[in-house]
């Protein structure tokens, strides 16, 4: 178990015991974490504040509810997904390699990267959007989040086959993405045959 | 060696979730499979493309709004009983007053009235259920019988008014009707056939008004269904008077033009 599931569980009992200021400090230790999960899942600065925000707001109005607290990480997630889901059932504008390529010149912030490695990175975060959204889910759960795919199981409410499943078809979808379009084929090639 | 690549254990293999001697025996299929890879050489690149997106910062911290934090108060929850009590007492007043019902205690039990009271008291100190079930019963029916009558009776009443109102308005769209039936043969002056209509166009203006302020009177006193029926009845008087004065217009015209000629 890690540092942050630890702290989770203690937050967890103070929070039980009535201690106020326990629930702030969980929010502050997951903020980050639900933030991220959204914003990969949303590409979306303002959807993924937003949905954190309500991520949050029904953390704190359900809490009780939650037994386990060995399970608080699934249970949250779960949460962040489900509000996920019902926003991309909204939108269906995708938005294409092409216009974030062009859209996305500040891309060096690490000087240590090659400039195609990061300009592919951004990509595939474009070609994550283009992908059936239980693939993405698990996709992010498992690179981003770290979640073990008995984890996954537990948050999306399915088996870890079918978790294993779609993983290998959501990688495989998002290559072919990154295949159709001219640009990222050569960037991916690029760096591929590197 | 029976042991089979598949899309699930090549996850495995390639998120590292796989033990120690299953990825063994994997590895040894592995190395006579060119497709399973290929296929692993490409996820691979792209698992590690992947991991060179870093987190991004939130823009801002969780304001979550005091509103939004405040537990529900549990208000309803405990009112919810007494609603119900409530509710059955206000039912039970209202159902009382509907057949004035009575109460009354003394010395040998209770006895309840419907209605007027009774000098043959009924008492619920009986022998058995059956016999208060069926004083109930018998009390209830006579209610009924009063009732029904009552309904006939206001029924009744009710078409009566509906038909003297139809009767009313169908003389006043008759008397109206007639203004159209205007005479109008040569012999006539203009000056003659103006003062006709013009006294006749009074005339009817004044049992109009007559019918109108009758109409409100009756308005007054009957219900909602009249008032929409009374409506329609001045719709069609209006329409009806306005034809009369443009028909009215167009007849002095003609006989304007007539007298010009001669």
């Amino acid at each position: 178990m890690d540092q942050r599931n630890i702290q989770t569980i203690d937050l967890l009992t103070r929070i039980k015991k009535g201690e106020a200021a326990a629930m702030n400090q969980l929010i502050q230790l997951w903020e980050t974490r639900v933030y991220n999960m959204a914003y990969k899942m949303l590409r979306d600065h303002d959807k993924a504040m937003d949905t954190m925000q309500k991520t949050f707001i029904k953390m704190y109005r359900s809490i009780n509810q939650l037994k386990d607290a060995t399970k608080f990480k699934s249970w949250l997630y779960t949460i962040v997904v489900n509000f996920c889901k019902s926003d991309l059932r909204t939108v269906s504008r995708v938005e294409p390699i092409d216009d974030d390529l062009n859209q996305r010149k500040d891309l060096a912030r690490n000087p240590g990267q090659k400039y195609e490695q990061l300009e592919l990175a951004e990509i595939i975060l474009t070609a994550l959007q283009q992908i059936p959204v239980e693939q993405k889910a698990i996709i992010i759960l498992k690179e981003y989040e770290g979640f073990k795919f008995h984890e996954i199981a537990d948050t999306l409410d399915i088996s870890i086959n079918t978790a294993k499943s779609r993983m290998y078809y959501g990688l495989k979808s998002m290559r072919k993405v990154l295949l159709n379009n001219p640009k990222s084929k050569e960037i991916y090639y690029e760096l591929y045959n590197h | 060696m029976n042991y089979i690549i598949t899309e699930e254990t090549l996850i495995s293999y390639l998120t590292n979730e796989m033990d120690a001697p299953e990825k063994k025996l994997f590895e040894k299929v592995l190395a006579d499979s060119p497709k399973w890879q290929e296929e692993l050489k490409q996820m691979a690149f792209l698992k590690n493309q992947m991991g060179l997106i870093q987190d991004e910062k939130p823009p801002q911290r969780v304001i979550i709004p005091a509103e939004a934090l405040q537990t529900k108060r549990p208000l309803i929850r405990w009112m919810k009983p007494l609603a119900s009590i409530a509710a059955a007492i206000a039912l039970l007043m209202i159902l009382a007053s509907v057949v004035n019902m009575q109460i009354n205690k003394y010395d040998g039990g209770v006895s309840i009235y419907f209605g007027e009271v009774r000098t043959d008291q009924i008492s619920t100190s009986m022998n058995s259920q059956h016999d208060l079930k069926q004083m109930l019963t018998s009390l209830l029916n006579e209610r009924d019988q009063q009732w029904r009558t009552q309904l006939v009776a206001m029924e009744s009443s009710i078409n009566q008014k509906v038909s003297n109102q139809q009767n009313t308005l169908q003389d006043v769209s008759h008397q109206v009707r007639n203004i159209n039936k205007s005479p109008h043969a040569n012999f006539i002056t203009y000056e003659q056939m103006n003062d006709f209509l013009a006294k006749t166009r009074t005339e009817d203006k004044d049992d109009v008004e007559k019918m109108i302020a009758n109409l409100f009177e009756y308005m007054s006193i009957t219900h909602d269904k009249d008032l929409q029926m009374i409506q329609a009845g001045f719709n069609d008087l209006r329409q009806i008077i306005n034809l009369s004065e443009l028909e009215r217009q167009q007849i002095l015209a003609s006989y304007q033009d007539n007298n010009l000629n001669q």
